[in-house]
């Protein structure tokens, strides 16, 4: 009898503590219903491209700082109209969405002569740190997965035959992981609206005693600078290479059939290049 | 055995990895190398910071003559190592740092006409900056590999006090032999530089450290030693011969049982560790005003008649390896340093630069790398006491902040956990990779 007492007798002050803890203890923290507000907006998916420690971290940031949305946005929120609204109202500030939205961009036609084998870690990280990659060009993408799998939104898919990543802008949200992660800096975020993209990552700093020349890089040879008849490419002497003014651009296309080597493409159909290209 | 009373007692680490020595040209006397046509000379060939080109397109310049130098403490300066002229600048990729850096290029007149020697009137009379002073002037770099500049190691900061100096043979790289045939045909000037190396720093100990595997050149250093009368002063310690037995970290640990701390130098426990071909290098230096222009370099591996050549900075990998017989056989891939620690170079036209201990001509075969069966012999072998196997795992998950705290780094990168590897990991390609993006971040922050 003793035994049984005693165990219900410790049951019953465990539940009454349990009972106490659970009236006494608020289950809300205060000062954190603003901060829940806005991390319910937020897609929760923890990408970590607003460079804070997970969606609610970056709540608590925005709680504070509501400028901060400015500088570091988060760009899955940016693409969603919906819930774009319900955070500027949270915040009570209107963003300019289209300065803001970015997409990634690879700086590469891809196709680069490759001049050695390279055997060792499979990650572009890895190669790079030997002699800048295994390409005859320095700077050519090594198409070895690592801003496709930094991706949060599966956006980047690498042509196994071009051995280039290819980008695909419907699901880019631009948020810029795939930039800080590529160790040969070929991916650079460039305004949505942009209408021709140019795909070689020219470097002055080039003559490399045989890596001279990618067979498939920009030559210089200005042609799609004199094709233009809208003004909208300008040459940059000191890069020699063309810069383009998505403004003045009327989509004509004659600069991307001077061009020889297909360094320049139209950015508006790059979502049916990503399509078609293998993943 | 120990008739002359030089030689100390053998010591042996029971870390490290026992590989095969394979050292093809252990008995081959040095030999000159022909002089090249042209030379390509990077402007950064040491740790710190790099040089300015004193000399433009065009100029005539003479053997020996300083083409590039900079007013940074921690910099050597280059010299030209033919006479000639400037014909032009290039770029190289440096395998180390994969960093482009610009080069000069000489063209030979075949005259090989050189500077003035400053060669001193009283050599033991110089004061210590003096001497600083010429080693600073030829560019001496340390040439264990590092290539570190010399007179920075020779200057402790004030209020440390070296207390031992070791002279490092051990060359316990696979192939190599550069070493062993400068302390066998250049042994006085190494004793003689050593003796420098003693004035500058005035340690109370000095060892000369050379594995058991070269025992003609502890013999040979034994009877220098004597007969030099410096028996009182310097003492040979015979090592077991193991890899990573050279590292300057192994050594102070195994000779001396001091621990180097974390991120700091043997400086900073009071030990100074120099290579044989530096200390002969300081005596050219100093004795006979010599800047810094040739090496010991050894050519081996796929080549017809491996060799231990004398060559001048700046020579095409290419002129060395025909002067050699050519590569043989299916060989596809050349090494620049040992097996061990070296880096593959994809580019005949490399030169020559002044880390560059031996250039290894060998056939390359594709890692395939297996998954970690948590085996623990890396962590067996590894001389830092470090736990590679941590380091693959924490990569391929991104956490470069948990390297940071398995120690990474005090890894030297000796890679003898990824020689030992059963799955083949390249355990320590993924430790670069983890001190890289750690020195990226650190910058960002």
């Amino acid at each position: 009898m003793i035994p049984i007492g005693l165990l219900i007798g410790i049951g019953l002050a465990c539940g009454l503590i349990i009972y106490l803890v659970y009236i006494k203890v608020p289950r809300k923290v205060k000062g954190l219903e603003k901060t829940e507000e806005i991390n319910a907006i937020l897609p929760g998916i923890n990408c970590g491209a607003c460079g804070r420690p997970g969606c609610f971290g970056y709540a608590q940031a925005l709680t504070q700082d509501s400028n901060l949305v400015t500088k570091t946005p988060c760009t899955i929120v940016l693409q969603d109209p919906e819930s774009l609204e319900r955070l500027e109202k949270a915040l009570g500030i209107t963003l300019d969405v289209s300065a803001m939205s970015k997409k990634a961009l690879v700086h590469c036609n891809g196709n680069s002569e490759v001049i050695c084998n390279y055997s060792g870690v499979e990650t572009c990280k890895a190669a790079a740190q030997l002699l800048s990659g295994y390409k005859k060009c320095p700077y050519a993408c090594l198409g070895l997965d690592d801003c496709m799998e930094v991706c949060p939104q599966d956006a980047i898919s690498i042509d196994r035959e071009k051995n280039v990543a290819i980008v695909d802008p419907e699901k880019c949200t631009g948020c810029g992981l795939c930039v800080t992660e590529c160790p040969l800096n070929l991916i650079e975020l460039v305004p949505a609206g942009t209408k021709i993209a140019f795909l070689c990552n020219y470097k002055p700093l080039r003559d490399i005693p045989g890596r001279e020349k990618c067979d498939f890089g920009c030559t210089h040879c200005r042609k799609c600078f004199k094709s233009c008849e809208d003004e909208a490419i300008v040459w940059n002497k000191e890069k020699a290479i063309p810069e383009i003014i998505q403004e003045k651009c009327t989509l004509c296309h004659k600069c991307i059939e001077a061009c020889e080597q297909n360094t320049l493409a139209d950015f508006t159909k790059a979502k049916i290049e990503a399509e078609l290209a293998p993943a | 055995m120990n008739k002359l009373g030089v030689r100390l007692k053998k010591k042996g680490t029971p870390y490290g990895v026992k590989v095969p020595e394979s050292k093809l040209t252990a008995k081959s006397p040095i030999e000159r190398a022909p002089l090249p046509e042209k030379v390509i000379i990077p402007l950064h060939q040491n740790i710190g910071a790099p040089c300015e080109a004193l000399v433009k397109r065009g100029d005539k310049v003479l053997t020996g003559q300083k083409i590039g130098d900079s007013e940074k403490y921690v910099n050597a300066p280059v010299h030209a190592t033919i006479s000639g002229e400037i014909s032009g600048t290039t770029i190289v990729v440096n395998p180390p740092t994969a960093q482009p850096i610009e080069a000069l290029v000489v063209t030979s007149d075949g005259a090989d006409e050189w500077v003035e020697l400053d060669v001193p009137k009283n050599p033991e009379a110089l004061s210590v900056k003096e001497i600083l002073d010429r080693i600073r002037g030829a560019g001496l770099v340390g040439l264990g590999g590092a290539a570190f500049p010399t007179h920075v190691k020779l200057s402790p900061p004030k209020g440390t006090k070296i207390d031992t100096v070791i002279l490092n043979g051990c060359e316990c790289e696979p192939y190599i032999t550069s070493d062993h045939r400068v302390m066998l045909e250049y042994g006085e000037k190494v004793l003689s530089g050593l003796n420098i190396i003693r004035k500058v720093l005035s340690p109370d100990t000095i060892y000369i450290a050379i594995e058991d595997n070269k025992d003609d050149a502890i013999d040979h250093m034994e009877e220098l030693i004597v007969a030099m009368g410096l028996k009182e002063d310097f003492k040979i310690i015979p090592l077991k011969s193991k890899y990573p037995m050279g590292a300057e970290k192994v050594l102070t640990k195994m000779i001396l049982g001091r621990e180097v701390p974390i991120g700091g130098l043997p400086l900073h426990i009071g030990v100074v560790v120099h290579n044989v071909s530096t200390a002969k290098a300081i005596h050219d230096a100093v004795f006979e005003g010599k800047p810094f222009i040739e090496r010991v370099v050894t050519v081996t591996g796929a080549v017809k008649n491996p060799k231990n050549l004398l060559v001048r900075f700046g020579t095409p990998l290419r002129s060395l390896i025909d002067y050699c017989g050519g590569i043989e056989g299916k060989a596809n891939e050349v090494v620049l340093g040992g097996p061990m620690m070296g880096f593959s170079q994809f580019d005949l036209d490399f030169p020559v630069i002044k880390g560059t201990n031996g250039v290894i001509v060998k056939e390359s075969t594709p890692i395939r790398e297996q998954d970690c069966i948590s085996c623990g012999k890396c962590i067996e072998v590894c001389p830092m006491y470090l736990m590679p196997t941590v380091f693959p795992r924490y990569v391929k998950a991104g956490r470069y902040d948990a390297c940071k705290e398995a120690y990474i780094d005090d890894c030297f990168e000796c890679g003898a956990c990824a020689y030992t590897c059963p799955a083949n990991i390249p355990i320590v390609q993924y430790i670069k990779v983890a001190k890289r993006e750690l020195t990226k971040r650190a910058a960002n922050k």
